[in-house]
């Protein structure tokens, strides 16, 4: 890899947790140039990022306010994004990542490697002949299956890494710190430990995010900060941003104490730093969370409201996200407009949590209707595994098999990496979720058969074309699923649907070559059923292996 | 339009359009001052205004010496309708202003929104100043500034850029409005010109979704 750039017009944690794939790219190839484009609100993230060479702007507001605004005009906007395009192609760059993977990010990189076909895009594209292209079977995972599912199987870093082809490194780099700064963290924080114990931890706890459905509400959050505040071995450290309303809550709950608590003002520049030297950060679903995994600090998330759930949640080995049962939540954004957040999760619940990361073998006991998940490593990255709590097993039996399906199919993936999580799953639950799913294996097969048959009835008479297309469209309506066996048909549809072919002849060969590899993939999906249904190993109940069992 | 320039007690010139004292005839700057203070709260957070009106700018400089108390940097564009106003404030210089206003005169609307300088401060969402006796004096004018439209027909549009390969491809896929461009794009099989995928980017951050992460592309 020469040089390489990452298009992510995102907010503020995707660009920041971009530093995990860039210091992974810097370690495997040293000499890499790397550029960012990114919405300009976002410009300063981007460059605080270690291993970015240069960052490519454009307005976001300006652009809007082009389009919509009617004393402005649209082909200016269009002369503007054009200029950035110019820009970028200048730079004579060898790579294209499409990490935004929405409609502006993919028609920008698509333009981009339509004008310079030099360029090796990864990830999402549309081509001259507006089809998708997916770079490789993981760009498709990441554009049909873990962005529309609820409950991913796969982290979006381990997404992106595979998209790329490269391994997740750990690295000292990923965040940049002003050494003023840590250096003062480092010594308040030290000094704090001293006077609370020997063996006391800091724990800070952001209490604000941008999107208020995704936090605490106050109570809550007042009532953990005082069990936190009650036990001997915790330094609490209450973090906020420098804004007003941030501030108030602060003072308003500081107050609460008798201004006992420490609180810490700090900007995105100076956060990093703290969050370096706390042993963990207790968190909504914000940017702080992003920027302490990047300082490979534990990070416990409480995952509320439109969160997403699982699919960019802490990355440091023993961090876990506690939240309600993820079949008792609504993730649509839309949904919170007209409804409050409701949450199950109580002060004492998360206070849980905290013992269960903070202490070996502590086991947490939560309220009835949530969970509590660990993150831990496969050789696929980051997989969440259920530690406590209620849980819907169809969702997470389906989840891990997924994770092992692609891992399978991907690369050399075994049955002993997920063994710990499998073994959560009662007997009873794997078998009716491997029954539903091999009912559905039978019914795709019966399309896919049925397909194969119009397909060799078409090699003979073209006049049998409607009855072929008639039948692939059954066949890929299988994809809508959120579940395994979804997977088979995505990456067929991913493939038929590009397939560059000479004449009708050579479209027919590689079609049914296709049809073949579903075939296949269908029986190695199948098998995943059994192994999971089956596996020896796997034979505890639900009471000895999560702490509150769940109601079936 | 009966114009004159009459001077006030305070010895300031004060210009007199259509009969209409455009400042006070007693004290133009005492009146600028409670005119300013009286918009105190839209100072708070903006640093960009467009004000309605020239006059004789007492209200203007009044505007940049409050602005100038924060010492951070800030930009005002000031629109006149009648052009020997602006000249004749040039000519009397009763205030001086930095080089951080900037004049706009001239009575076709449309030819301030060809302005390259004004479209790019407009698009930082400048706060507005209405200046009272130009504002009422003008109202018209000033309405049909505020209320302005540009059209998005293929010639406005042509209008609008100055990039050579951009005002080809308008030429050759706009054939009516830019609405339609997109609509022929949407339905024909296949793309025909690279920017295409551009106007389609630009079309799905119009419509908010563009930058939504769904999948499903």
């Amino acid at each position: 890899m020469n040089s390489l750039v990452i298009v992510n017009f995102k907010r503020f944690g995707d660009i920041y947790t971009t530093s995990h794939l860039i210091q992974s790219v810097k370690t495997q190839n040293p000499h890499c140039k790397i550029a960012m484009v990114v919405f300009s609100e976002f410009e300063q993230a981007a460059k605080n990022i270690n291993g970015v060479d240069e960052v490519y702007s454009i307005s976001r507001k300006r652009i809007s306010s082009l389009l919509k605004n009617k004393i402005f005009n649209n082909a200016k906007a269009l002369e503007e994004v054009h200029q950035l395009a110019q820009n970028i192609t200048r730079g004579n760059w060898t790579e294209l990542f499409n990490m935004s993977n929405d409609v502006f990010g993919t028609y920008f990189c698509s333009y981009l490697k339509s004008r310079e076909p030099r360029l090796t895009l990864y990830g999402t594209s549309v081509n001259k002949n507006k089809t998708i292209n997916f770079s490789n079977e993981f760009a498709t995972i990441f554009n049909d299956v873990i962005t529309n599912r609820e409950n991913s199987p796969l982290h979006f870093q381990d997404c992106y890494h595979s998209i790329l082809g490269v391994t997740r490194t750990d690295s000292d780099q990923k965040l940049k710190l002003s050494p003023r700064y840590n250096e003062l963290a480092r010594t308040q924080i030290q000094q704090l430990k001293q006077t609370a114990g020997e063996n006391s931890r800091v724990i800070a706890i952001q209490l604000k995010t941008s999107d208020v459905n995704k936090e605490l509400p106050y109570l809550t959050m007042r009532n953990l900060i005082a069990f936190l505040k009650e036990d001997t071995s915790i330094v609490p450290l209450i973090l906020f941003a420098p804004i007003q309303e941030e501030r108030e809550l602060a003072a308003r709950i500081n107050k609460e104490f008798g201004n006992s608590l420490i609180t810490v003002e700090a900007d995105l520049a100076a956060v990093g730093s703290v969050l370096n030297n706390v042993d963990l950060l207790v968190t909504p679903d914000t940017v702080i969370k992003h920027i302490a995994d990047l300082a490979g600090t534990k990070v416990l998330e409480i995952s509320l409201g439109p969160s997403p759930f699982l699919k960019q949640g802490p990355l440091t080995s023993g961090s876990a996200v506690i939240t309600d049962r993820i079949s008792d939540r609504n993730f649509r954004v839309s949904h919170y407009r007209t409804n409050i957040i409701k949450t199950r999760l109580k002060a004492k619940d998360v206070y849980e949590a905290v013992k269960f990361i903070m202490n070996d073998g502590y086991i947490p006991s939560l309220d009835k209707g949530l969970s509590l998940y660990l993150a831990t490593e496969d050789s696929m990255g980051t997989r969440y595994d259920i530690v406590a709590g209620d849980v819907p097993w169809n969702k997470e039996i389906d989840r891990i098999a997924s994770r092992y399906f692609i891992g399978q199919t991907t690369r050399k993936f075994h049955l002993d990496e997920i063994k710990t999580a499998i073994s959560n799953f009662p007997v009873e639950a794997r078998k009716n979720w491997s029954t539903s799913q091999k009912e559905r294996a039978a019914a795709i097969l019966k399309d896919l058969l049925s397909t194969l048959r119009m397909l060799a009835k078409m090699k003979n008479n073209a006049g049998a074309a409607g009855d072929f297309i008639s039948s692939l469209d059954k066949l890929l309506n299988h994809c809508t699923g959120d579940d395994l066996m979804a997977l088979p048909v995505l990456f067929f549809r991913a493939k038929v649907e590009n397939i560059q072919a000479a004449d009708r002849r050579d479209s027919i060969n590689q079609t049914e070559k296709l049809l073949y590899e579903l075939k296949s993939h269908i029986q190695r999906a199948y098998d995943v059923c059994k192994s999971v249904e089956t596996d020896k190993a796997t034979t505890t109940d639900t009471k000895t292996a999560v702490t509150n069992g769940y109601t079936l | 339009m009966n114009y004159e320039i009459r001077t006030s007690k305070t010895g300031l010139p004060v210009p007199v359009v259509n009969d209409v004292l455009l400042h006070s005839i007693y004290d133009p700057q005492r009146e600028a001052e409670n005119f300013i203070n009286s918009n105190q709260h839209q100072f708070e957070n903006k640093r960009k205004f467009l004000v309605l009106g020239l006059g004789f700018g007492y209200h203007i400089a009044r505007m940049e010496a409050l602005l100038q108390e924060s010492k951070k940097p800030y930009r005002i564009f000031v629109i006149e309708p009648v052009k020997q106003v602006a000249k004749d404030f040039i000519t009397e210089r009763p205030v001086r202003f930095t080089e951080n206003v900037t004049i706009l005169t001239g009575e076709n609307i449309q030819e301030f929104y060809t302005n390259e300088g004004l479209i790019n401060f407009l698009l930082d969402s400048p706060g507005m100043i209405a200046h009272p006796a130009s504002f009422n004096l003008h109202k018209n004018f000033f309405t049909n500034f505020l209320r302005y439209e540009t059209g998005t027909d293929a010639s406005s549009m042509l209008n609008s850029v100055t990039n050579e390969s951009i005002k080809q491809y308008l030429k050759d896929s706009c054939k009516t409005s830019w609405g339609e461009m997109v609509h022929d794009i949407n339905l024909s099989p296949s793309f025909t010109s690279p920017e295409d995928y551009l106007v389609l980017a630009l079309s799905s951050l119009a419509s908010d979704t563009g930058t939504e992460q769904k999948g499903g592309l």
